[in-house]
């Protein structure tokens, strides 16, 4: 019964999708998908991955059922999904993880995942307290150049991640000893801002949409936003190149993988599916609505993103000095 | 399964002692002043004292008590069966869940245990199947719980609202 | 401006009342089942708000974990199986009045004291929301350290018998909270190369394991087959109207208590319970005696606690989008994805948005009395069954509600194990609520630790040289010490006759 269906669905679908695609289709689902998301109900990712998988539930009338698996920084839903069978039914969100080799955490590498579509970066940023001595980047590099580990330093998360390693990029090349560096994890940005907002902190490294509140309660300014152009959103913010010179950028990004050895013809099938989902009107608006960014790459664009992510941690982990 | 005092005193001094033991294994990769191994030592330590404790307690006021009591259960195999019936099934939902599925896996434990504590078996069944699918329908179908679908997972898609 | 009448013009609506009435029967439903937690009722509608309008969407989170906080006490109290982590501080004296054939008072002393807790911090929240959470934002990882510190005190009043086995449970809790990364440097610890054991051990599957399945193992040779017949709960209104006055001070303390611990971000609710508990039993007579009616004043005052420090948690949640606690933190991000976003801002723009809010916040807890009184009628209905038919199905939550709060077969197996080991642990008088208290405070005493000796680059005295945190500290040491040097003195006196009479 099963296979008479599959026949049928194959059959349907490449002279429906063939005609109106104009290419080959494979039958790409014909059952329902998993995508797990390696963080917490409700939270930031997971609301890009249900929003994302809203759009492919409609366009492929097949359920995607997200599964959360938050534990161990994320490391059980990565394990999950890239040591199941590469069929295409088992998905998952790829986001920074060279780390945890680097750590001893975990043995993941660029080649432990098939990458298939990006679809969100949101850069990092430089918070301090309305109150704090400190005004601006230039403070900051100020104070630091003269003794780097003068300033507690929140990763607003564990540290070697999305928002500190892009700072450590930048301060690097300002020629600061960046082993020095007084870095402190936070169990997450939330935890960051309050010690902020209690004097505990001097500086807090996130996105800029989490400091919304405080920034609105007149608590914590941002300073900086390490992207090549101003957010569009927070068009006063300016960005570390501005007002140093030095080009860095980074902060997190979230795509869609799959587990090593995915069969390219069924890449392609699901990349495209991916395309379709991110070019939504209601993934754009839900993303943009939140504060999130959105930025699209294909297979190929993603799969040599994080090859140049894994680079660039290595080498800040390097220079601090943490890791093998 | 109630042992001695100072048997209880002992497992809980020995596992301080391993947990302190480990954390020596634990060196701070950074310049921290207090590593990875610091609060486990601390536990360690406060086990050994705490198990060393109940040692001495168990030696001073618990003079003339057996050191082990064999557990009630033991007293019938009925018994024996109904008590180890209970882990049983878990490890079988963990090992069968996957390939069988949730509605089979769950049929098949809860039908074990009822006839284990002696329901009839064409009641059990029946409580058993009804209850799956229940189960099945409300948290898989409607909840959107990954419960395993097993063999049915070609097919799943018809059944997830 | 705020006018009330257009926030009652809202909550009219019939759509919102349908989508309230559903979550408060599906909070009921998942709270009371055992082995299902508050935890995972509010986990599991994420899928189905996230694309609502946003009013409804909140007030279906804000009313289903309402009530599924209260409802975890019915099994609590007629099973001994708590449904959230806080309630374990007083399963065991809610389960020791159903055994005496009053499941009524503790469960109604339970709904009612949830009830009030839950209106007097939505009271509390309404008025005064704003200047709290500027109070709760001026803790740092100082102050969170020592109030952890205190927290665990409290396991010393759940202790039993044995001090001594009490400390010995919440070092193992702790110890378990160890496991995993560590939370300042990421190394694994006490993973042995298991991937499983890098996400650590989720605080749900220990809990159903310890409490549930161990209850489950106890009963499966046969002590407790009658206990569906003590368990029938009788008229739960006239039982407990009686209650309420005379233990007005401990429901109001409890309250309170609740509503302050529960707006410090990162530690509230959990603790909220304990401390409200520890505080009944030491400082009031009433609680402190053996007596039910100490016990129902020890009930009142940690469910009043444990329902107020949800509100609590709301005060740093709406004004500050800063989470108290597993719960608020899914609820917030509700709120932030349907563009209600918290912060300071949302008070002076969209006020009617958020007194409305509050408003659902005293409709739920209202709603609360009815419905829970049904749920608890219809519950010893259940219980009526045969227990060789319930039993399998209680089991067979028990994994269903470990799996679905972490989404792994390794929950499933940390039930079985710790099932066990609750067995074992309880065979030989080691209290378990302290293992579960020290599985709570382990990651909050290390993490504010950690990051305190980072900050002073390992100067200790930075927890002395906070004015609030100076003087936590300071208190916390001298509870400590009173409770060893009242201990080892009772325990010398004891000593000291016990040998005096074998001398004679």
């Amino acid at each position: 019964m099963n296979r008479s269906r599959r026949h049928f669905r194959t059959l349907l679908c490449t002279s429906v999708c063939a005609a109106l695609l104009a290419g080959p289709a494979l039958a790409w689902p014909d059952q329902p998908v998993s995508m797990i998301v390696v963080a917490g109900a409700g939270g930031g990712s997971d609301f890009t991955f249900r929003l994302l998988s809203r759009e492919l539930e409609a366009q492929t009338k097949q359920p995607v059922n997200v599964i959360n698996q938050a534990q161990g920084g994320g490391i059980v839903g990565y394990t999950t999904y890239s040591s199941a069978k590469p069929d295409g039914y088992t998905m998952g969100q790829l986001s920074p993880f060279a780390q945890f080799k680097i750590l001893g955490q975990a043995d993941f590498t660029a080649e432990s995942f098939t990458p298939l579509s990006l679809v969100n970066v949101d850069p990092s940023a430089i918070h301090v307290g309305v109150n704090s001595a400190l005004k601006s980047l230039d403070d900051i590099v100020a104070a630091l150049k003269k003794d780097p580990a003068s300033l507690r330093i929140s990763c607003g998360g564990t540290c070697s991640a999305s928002w500190d390693i892009p700072f450590i990029s930048l301060m690097m090349a300002e020629d600061i000893d960046v082993a020095k560096i007084n870095l402190i994890p936070a169990a997450g940005s939330a935890a960051g801002l309050q010690e902020l907002a209690s004097g505990g902190m001097d500086v807090v490294l996130c996105s800029i949409p989490e400091t919304d509140a405080l920034t609105d309660a007149g608590m914590v300014k941002t300073v900086a936003v390490l992207s090549s152009d101003r957010l569009e959103r927070y068009p006063d913010v300016p960005t570390a190149k501005e007002i140093t010179g030095k080009d860095v950028t980074g902060g997190t990004w979230r795509g869609v993988a799959g587990p090593a050895g995915m069969d390219p013809a069924l890449v392609k099938e699901i990349e495209a599916q991916l395309k379709t989902a991110y070019e939504s009107e209601s993934f754009q608006k839900g993303m943009k609505d939140r504060g999130f960014g959105t930025q699209y790459m294909d297979s190929a664009g993603f799969a040599a993103f994080i090859k140049q992510h894994e680079t660039q941690t290595r080498d800040v982990m390097t220079a601090l000095g943490v890791g093998k | 399964m109630k042992v001695h005092d100072s048997i209880v005193g002992l497992v809980v001094a020995i596992l301080g002692g391993a947990i302190a033991l480990y954390s020596q294994s634990l060196v701070p990769p950074r310049h921290l002043n207090y590593g990875p191994g610091f609060f486990p030592l601390l536990i360690g330590i406060g086990l050994l004292l705490v198990g060393g404790g109940l040692m001495v307690q168990g030696y001073v006021t618990g003079r003339g008590q057996p050191l082990v009591q064999r557990p009630r259960w033991l007293a019938s195999r009925d018994f024996t069966f109904r008590f180890w019936i209970i882990p049983i099934a878990i490890l079988f939902y963990w090992l069968a869940v996957t390939p069988l599925g949730f509605l089979a896996t769950s049929t098949i434990l809860l039908a074990m245990i009822q006839i284990a504590n002696g329901v009839r078996w064409k009641l059990a069944v029946t409580v058993a199947l009804i209850t799956s699918v229940v189960v099945n329908i409300l948290f898989a179908s409607i909840l959107h719980v990954p419960l395993s679908w097993g063999l049915l997972t070609p097919i799943s898609g018809w059944f997830i609202w | 401006m705020v006018d009330a009448g257009s926030i009652l013009a809202q909550l009219a609506d019939p759509y919102l009342l349908l989508v309230i009435m559903v979550s408060a029967a599906y909070g009921l439903a998942i709270g009371s089942i055992p082995g299902l937690t508050a935890l995972m009722a509010t986990a599991l509608l994420v899928p189905f708000i996230i694309f609502m309008a946003p009013l409804p969407a909140i007030a279906s989170i804000i009313t289903a974990s309402a009530m599924a906080i209260f409802a975890g006490d019915i099994p609590g109290a007629l099973l001994r199986m708590p449904g959230t982590p806080a309630s374990a501080a007083y399963t065991d004296d809610a389960f020791k009045l159903t055994r005496q054939g009053k499941s009524a008072t503790a469960l109604g002393a339970g709904l009612f004291a949830s009830a009030f807790g839950g209106v007097a911090s939505a009271t509390i929240l309404t008025l005064a929301a704003p200047w709290l959470a500027r109070i709760a934002l001026s803790f740092s990882s100082v102050e969170y350290f020592w109030l952890g510190v205190l927290g665990l005190s409290c396991a010393t009043f759940v202790a039993g018998p044995s001090l001594l086995k009490g400390l010995a449970s919440l070092l193992f809790g702790l110890f378990l909270a160890t496991m995993g990364l560590d939370p300042i440097s990421g190394m694994p610890r006490f993973t042995f190369g298991s991937t499983n054991l890098v996400g650590g051990l989720g605080l749900i599957p220990v809990l159903i394991g310890l409490f549930a399945v161990s209850e489950l193992l106890r009963n499966s040779y046969g002590q407790d087959r009658q206990m569906s017949e003590k368990a029938k709960p009788t008229s739960i209104l006239k039982t407990v109207v009686k209650l309420m006055w005379p233990h007005k001070i401990g429901l109001l303390r409890g309250s309170l208590l609740g509503t302050i611990v529960g707006s410090l971000p990162g530690a509230g609710s959990d603790i909220a319970a304990w401390i409200s508990y520890a505080l009944a039993k030491k400082s009031s007579k009433r609680g402190g005696s053996d007596t039910e009616e100490g016990a129902v004043e020890r009930i009142m005052s940690a469910s009043a606690a444990n329902n107020a420090s949800l509100g609590g948690a709301y005060i740093p949640a709406t004004v500050f989008g800063i989470p108290g606690d597993a719960i608020t933190a899914i609820v917030i991000s509700v709120m932030f994805i349907k563009g209600v976003n918290p912060g300071p801002t949302l008070f002076l723009n969209q006020p009617q948005v958020i007194y409305a809010i509050f408003a659902i916040f005293f409709l739920a807890n209202l709603l609360m009395l009815p419905l829970g009184i049904a749920c608890i009628r219809a519950f010893g209905l259940i219980l009526r069954l045969p227990t060789s038919i319930i039993s399998p199905v209680i089991l067979l939550f028990c994994i269903l509600g470990a799996f679905s709060v972490e989404n792994t077969l390794f929950a499933v197996g940390l039930v079985a194990l710790f099932g066990l080991l609750g067995y074992v642990m309880e065979e030989n008088e080691v209290p378990l609520a302290p293992a579960i208290l020290g599985l709570i405070l382990g990651p909050l005493l290390e993490q504010t630790f950690m990051t305190t000796m980072l900050k002073s680059q390992g100067d200790l005295v930075t927890f002395f040289n906070r004015p609030i945190g100076g003087t936590i500290g300071a208190f916390t040491i001298l509870v400590w010490a009173l409770i060893i040097g009242l201990k080892l003195f009772a325990n010398r006196a004891k000593t000291d006759d016990s040998l005096a009479d074998t001398a004679a």
